[in-house]
């Protein structure tokens, strides 16, 4: 993305709201194998939904024309994204953001639910003995005078 | 009331900006800097909030086009294949930036008497060694003394950053193939320095330190600057600097916090803006005596526009890496920073190395790339990327050329209705066969370093961090804006400290010798002010 959103756009419709939700749920599907929500699970559809809203008036064209596509297509997604790349550029961010920032998805992948700050975390300092071959290495800047 | 005079007029508070502003301190002159963004307030930055990733993508995306805070300025950079990255406020982009903190070495002050090409500084890597060395003490420089790709002597003030899981995979990977590699120099505490904690791994430097640990030049000199007497006006956005009928500089017209035009009249104006915002600037400030932008008479103003193009080489690996926790940077690698011209090109780069991503960076990143695909195999592509990338990323030496240039926009204005600056900029052919030499060698080395698949990107389009070249330094006011110790050809008391007068780019970071540069100036001013402007 490379604009910020108008923030006088108004909102989505109820139909828009439903096409948002089959588009996030195409992005990020549930997953019963990683006991994972999808994009479309409600509370994270709320965040994409909220999210969006800045961009309303430059979606909505793109929302109603994939109502379309769906009914000709067998891939909807890859026809959206095709004949409107950077909408779907848009929802793709805002999916995953809202995904990735959830609660239930950050404990499945083993993350604290926390901020980084002020907590901070743990890194291992290392092997320092890699270095030894490099320190039998000749000077390799060039010299200048 | 008008305003008395000041001696010393700062534009910029920035990294070179503070810096100049510490050192003149001591004169006891009355300085005032003037800055168009505000003092950051680290409690406010990303890392204290759960919304820390997505962030990037708004008020701290490191693309002022993006950003759009109201202490920006819209960049026009359609016409380059690297967009501009910057941040504009006290510590300019020292809070956004990773702290990687090398220094020139010094061929990369002789490439025309080493390499046949650009042309040599007008001063050298021994001249500025003793700043190398303030700066490092002043920032707060961790890494490890006897680097044997740099002349000894460089002792950075505290131990090197620890390696990581990503470090030492790296560090096997360079071992397997005879590589040079080295701790990078890091502006970020390893141990408790100068009143600031050791670094606790918050792993998003770049989107601004939380904790302080980071050397932004906001919490290393302005406040001891301040303390000394400098007066630091921020929300203060300058449009001209102003010229008598002698050609000398008088002062300032800047739109105050309140967006009132204010003069301000000074004794020494010293620009401190940017390879961006100097040049537009300078070219904004034009006038009977200066019809083509103050300082201007060699025509070299907003020419030589040098950025480094970078290529992201990103590794993935079947094991957890470092992921998202710990400073971006750690180790690297300059095998081929020196030139061999049976490489193809000439002159070199250097791989900084990129600790991992959280999970947002993890799926935009695979998304983006083709990795990551929508629908149900999202979540175990996902999980074969998360916390399991580590990547280098090669910064090429950007050869000046004076087609590549800042000009200003004939339309676009920013909220003041200052043209905006524009950017026309293409990539050179040299810096393409690096490119292409980079991304093989990079590819090589992970694959080395266990890596099963290898992504890469060249150049990174939103990677114009650095911004070089655009007032460069000389000895010839036909072929240089400045002088060898930073003051104006055309215009006495007119100096430029940042990252314009850098004459060639380097293969590494300029920060380190940004600031150098501008240490030395103001010592040079200091030393000379008995008869500054002769």
């Amino acid at each position: 993305m490379t604009t910020r959103p108008d923030i006088d756009a108004p909102t989505f419709s109820g139909q828009e709201r439903e096409t948002l939700a089959v588009i996030a749920d195409m992005i990020i599907p549930a997953s019963e194998q990683y006991e994972m929500p999808g994009a479309a699970d409600e509370k994270i559809l709320a965040g994409i939904i909220r999210s969006a809203e800045p961009y309303c008036c430059r979606l909505r064209p793109a929302l109603a024309a994939f109502a379309e596509l769906s009914q000709v297509s067998e891939n909807p997604g890859d026809l959206f994204r095709r004949e409107f790349p950077e909408e779907a550029e848009i929802l793709q961010v805002l999916a995953v953001q809202n995904y990735y920032s959830d609660d239930r998805v950050m404990r499945s992948l083993g993350m604290e639910n926390r901020p980084p700050f002020p907590g901070g975390y743990n890194l291992d300092q290392g092997d320092w003995s890699l270095l030894d071959p490099v320190r039998q290495r000749a000077e390799l800047y060039r010299k200048t005078s | 009331m008008t305003e008395q005079p000041v001696d010393v007029l700062i534009v910029g508070a920035g990294a070179s900006g503070a810096a100049v502003a510490w050192s003149l301190a001591e004169t006891r002159m009355h300085i005032v800097c003037l800055e168009q963004g505000e003092m950051p307030n680290p409690s406010r930055f990303p890392t204290s909030g759960r919304d820390w990733e997505a962030r990037r993508s708004s008020d701290f995306s490191i693309s002022p086009n993006q950003r759009k805070l109201p202490a920006d300025y819209p960049v026009n950079d359609d016409d380059s294949p690297i967009k501009v990255a910057n941040f504009n406020g006290v510590g300019g982009s020292t809070i956004l930036y990773a702290a990687h903190f090398p220094r020139f070495h010094p061929s990369d002050f002789k490439v025309k008497s080493l390499d046949g090409v650009a042309d040599d500084w007008p001063l050298d890597y021994s001249t500025l060694e003793p700043f190398f060395a303030e700066n490092d003490r002043m920032m707060g420089v961790s890494g490890l003394a006897g680097d044997p790709a740099y002349p000894s002597g460089k002792s950075p003030v505290m131990p090197p950053l620890p390696l990581g899981k990503s470090g030492e995979t790296l560090a096997r990977g360079f071992n397997a193939l005879g590589w040079h590699w080295w701790p990078s120099d890091i502006a970020i505490n390893s141990k408790t320095y100068d009143g600031r904690e050791k670094c606790i791994n918050l792993g998003a430097c770049i989107s601004g330190c939380a904790q302080g640990a980071k050397g932004s030049t906001d919490i290393t000199y302005w406040p001891q600057a301040i303390r000394n007497g400098v007066e630091l006006r921020t929300n203060c956005r300058v449009r001209e600097i102003t010229v008598n009928d002698q050609g000398m500089a008088t002062g300032v017209i800047y739109y105050d916090r309140e967006n009132r035009e204010q003069a301000l009249k000074a004794h020494v104006v010293v620009l401190a803006g940017n390879g961006v915002g100097t040049p537009r600037l300078l070219l904004n400030s034009k006038s009977s005596l200066f019809p083509d932008g103050l300082a201007n008479s060699s025509g070299l103003v907003g020419r030589n526009l040098m950025f480094h193009p970078y290529a992201a080489i990103q590794g993935i690996f079947d094991r957890p890496l470092d992921g998202y926790r710990g400073p971006h940077k750690a180790i690297q690698c300059q095998e081929f920073y020196e030139t061999d011209d049976k490489r193809g090109f000439l002159r070199g780069y250097t791989f900084e190395t990129s600790r991992g991503m959280g999970p947002i960076g993890t799926a935009m990143t695979g998304l983006d790339r083709g990795r990551i695909p929508w629908g149900n195999d999202h979540h175990s592509a996902f999980r074969e990327m998360f916390n399991r990338v580590t990547s280098l990323a090669a910064i090429c030496e950007d050869l000046p050329e004076e087609h590549n240039r800042v000009t200003l926009d004939d339309r676009l204005t920013d909220s003041n209705g200052i043209p905006a600056p524009r950017i026309s900029y293409t990539l050179s052919d040299n810096s393409r066969k690096m490119l292409d030499h980079a991304v093989a060698r990079g590819t090589e080395a992970l694959k080395a370093a266990g890596a099963l698949e290898v992504l890469t990107t060249a150049p990174i389009p939103f990677a114009g961090w650095h911004l070089l070249g655009t007032a460069r330094m000389g000895r010839d006011p036909h072929r240089s804006v400045v002088n060898e110790w930073g003051r104006s050809h055309d215009v006495k008391n007119l100096f430029v400290v940042d990252g314009s007068i850098f004459v060639t780019a380097a293969g590494v970071n300029p920060t380190s010798t940004l600031q150098a540069l501008a240490l030395y100036i103001a010592d040079q001013m200091k030393r000379r002010l008995a008869n500054l402007f002769d």
